[in-house]
């Protein structure tokens, strides 16, 4: 592999990397197409050849630390290739947004009417991108709807993008091909899962009506009598959302707010509910005028396992660091260690997840933990950056870890990002 | 239905018009051959022969006439529609496919049936005749106002050929739609959608004329 000049840095830069892959990708679908037009017998291996060059080229220009940290929470590999695929796939969206006449045509597919015959107004142009799709404004009577649609073909798009990705991904990491399948059908199923409005709308009821009872939440209502499987309809929550407004500084009384709320969120859907928002970014949370958590967007949702509950959550348990019987056990059930490992393997592993473990279940150890402690989130990147450079790990062929674990540990990871950058002080653990 | 409107020049009986055609479309569909002659075909229908004369020539020439029936039938309602005229050029176009798959794909069985044995779309067949001045027309028209409004750019020499690249432009998207599989012809749909944003990013003024504007100015220095 050629030197890197330089790792892409911003968020911006890292995003424009993937638009100069898509790009090329675009052009060598086009020189494919045409000459098939020309010679109808052209195979596609070439069209697959220039491509997993041009997002090889691409993907390995973005070893950033974020994804380090992310690799390390998911405590194997597994996450990091996981979520290049991710990346990848969702930057194939950024696509021009849909026009008008196609979100007509959405409409009378679905329910034989217009927008404006179902809405008393409804925006031509989208108000904003959603993942896989656009959302726009509508009233009836005053009141506003929000209103999301999907891009046609997302289904097909994603399945034929990750088939493309995945022996990269495997060449990238070295990783054992049918170890790794399993992870992989993990992030289809859960992308395939984001692609049916039906399910999320179903999802999105449940799920926001067993936890409106917790404090400084809001929910939009959702109408199924406006929805389709290409359509959700909710209510229009007016704000601003979390990632705009952590762009200036808020006070700490008003970050420890917030952030509790959405603490509670995930505790009472990991513990309670055993079904997790798994996508914990700041463009799904919408802050109020009123300073309100408004939780939008449940197309990614993690559900719990009840074996994989209780295997996960002892790692939380702090007998775990000392009572080495117990330790391997559970080590070897969650797969961090393997009966065939060599002793050599055996203890470095067990001694890495350790380490790991304390460090990840720090903030629950006292009840109590402040998020804007930047020694602990230093150390945190710090080990994660060790991590990734330590040979032990990259030579191992094995998966480390369970595929109900992916979706959890970037739950984890992303809400630690987001508290962290409340610069929250929470109350952990109420018992 | 307006239809009726359009091809007012040699009707006087509307409905049977419409008989016509519909009952064509039924004896192909169900029989797979057309009819031995039109004295049988008018028998069939309980009509006189003269009366089938008034309207079409020969059965090539109804076939003509359902297909421009097709296109003719989404430029009335196209028109019809309060809101088309404030769109951009762009959304005027992709509402035109919109609207014409929606007409096809209520006669699917038939224009697949028509359609079998073309190959090649640079060869236009006897029935399309018809349908493509039609669709020329309405691309000319349309694209006409988009340069008023300032969404074409104006180019001398290019712009005339336009309809032409547009007509391939339409056999394309037939040829797409005819091999879909997808439900609700959905693929489609997204072929339409990102192939005209495409286009017309290239007729706007933009990347074709900054590079037209380099290559004149790289032109006349290198000399």
């Amino acid at each position: 592999m050629k030197e890197q000049d330089r790792i892409p840095v911003t968020k911006v830069e890292r995003a424009s990397r993937f638009l100069t892959a898509g790009a090329k990708i675009g052009a060598n679908y086009l020189k494919h197409y045409s000459k098939k037009l020309i010679n109808p017998d052209t195979t596609t291996d070439t069209l697959h050849q220039d491509n997993a060059k041009d997002i090889y080229n691409s993907l390995s220009e973005l070893k950033g630390g974020a994804l380090k940290v992310a690799q390390m929470l998911s405590m194997d590999k597994n996450l990091l290739p996981t979520a290049y695929q991710q990346k990848f796939v969702m930057a194939q969206y950024s696509a021009p947004p849909l026009s008008y006449p196609l979100v007509v045509r959405t409409f009378q597919k679905a329910f034989g009417k217009k927008p404006e015959q179902m809405f008393d107004t409804f925006s031509t142009s989208a108000a904003n991108a959603a993942s896989m799709g656009q959302v726009h404004q509508a009233t009836i009577d005053g009141k506003k709807f929000a209103v999301k649609i999907q891009y046609p073909g997302v289904g097909d798009s994603i399945k034929s993008d990750l088939a493309m990705v995945k022996p990269i991904a495997l060449a990238m990491f070295r990783l054992n091909p049918t170890e790794y399948d399993e992870f992989i059908q993990e992030v289809e199923s859960r992308m395939l899962e984001e692609t049916d409005y039906e399910l999320e709308l179903k999802r999105s009821i449940d799920l926001s009506q067993r936890t409106r009872h917790l404090k400084n939440l809001l929910f939009p209502t959702y109408y199924p009598e406006y929805s389709s499987h290409r359509i959700l309809t909710m209510d229009w929550i007016e704000g601003r959302p979390l990632g705009e407004v952590l762009k200036s500084p808020i006070s700490q009384a008003e970050g420890n707010r917030l952030g509790q709320a959405m603490w509670d969120f995930y505790h009472f859907q990991m513990h309670t509910l055993k079904a997790v928002h798994a996508d914990p970014h700041p463009g799904n949370f919408i802050i109020t005028p009123d300073s309100q958590l408004g939780i939008i967007d449940f197309g990614c949702v993690k559900e719990i396992p009840a074996d994989f509950y209780d295997l996960y959550f002892q790692l939380m348990d702090r007998r775990i660091l000392t009572d080495t019987k117990h330790q391997l056990e559970l080590f070897e059930k969650l797969r961090f260690i393997y009966p065939e490992d060599t002793p050599k393997q055996r203890d470095f592993f067990i001694a890495t997840f350790i380490k790991l473990i304390e460090i990840l279940s720090r903030p629950f150890r006292d009840g109590e933990f402040d998020f804007a402690d930047k020694s602990y989130f230093e150390e945190l990147y710090g080990f994660g950056e060790k991590l990734s450079d330590m040979k032990e790990i990259r030579d191992s062929k094995k998966a480390r870890g369970v595929r109900d674990a992916v979706y959890i540990n970037r739950t984890y990871f992303g809400l630690y990002t987001i508290l962290h950058d409340l610069k929250a002080k929470i109350v952990t653990r109420r018992d | 239905m307006k239809t009726a409107k359009k091809t007012s020049k040699k009707s006087n009986a509307g409905a049977s018009q419409d008989a016509l055609r519909s009952a064509y479309m039924d004896y192909l569909l169900t029989h797979g051959a057309r009819p031995v002659s039109v004295y049988k075909f008018c028998q069939d229908l309980g009509i006189a022969e003269d009366a089938f004369y008034a309207y079409a020539g020969s059965f090539d020439g109804l076939e003509q006439h359902i297909w421009t029936g097709f296109i003719d039938h989404v430029v009335d309602r196209l028109h019809g529609d309060v809101e088309f005229a404030g769109f951009t050029t762009r959304d005027k176009v992709l509402a035109f496919y919109y609207g014409l798959l929606e007409e096809l794909k209520r006669h699917r069985s038939f224009v697949l049936l028509q359609t079998d044995h073309v190959s090649k779309p640079s060869v236009v067949p006897y029935y399309l005749k018809g349908f493509k001045s039609s669709f020329e027309r309405f691309i000319e028209s349309t694209l006409n106002s988009g340069k008023s409004r300032g969404d074409i750019a104006t180019r001398p020499f290019i712009d005339k050929r336009y309809p032409k690249l547009f007509w391939l432009h339409m056999g394309f998207i037939l040829v797409f739609w005819r091999n879909d599989n997808s439900a609700d012809f959905e693929q489609t749909d997204v072929a339409v959608e990102k192939s005209v944003t495409l286009a017309f990013e290239l007729l706007g003024k933009g990347a074709v004329d900054s590079a037209i504007d380099f290559g004149k100015f790289l032109y006349q220095t290198a000399r």
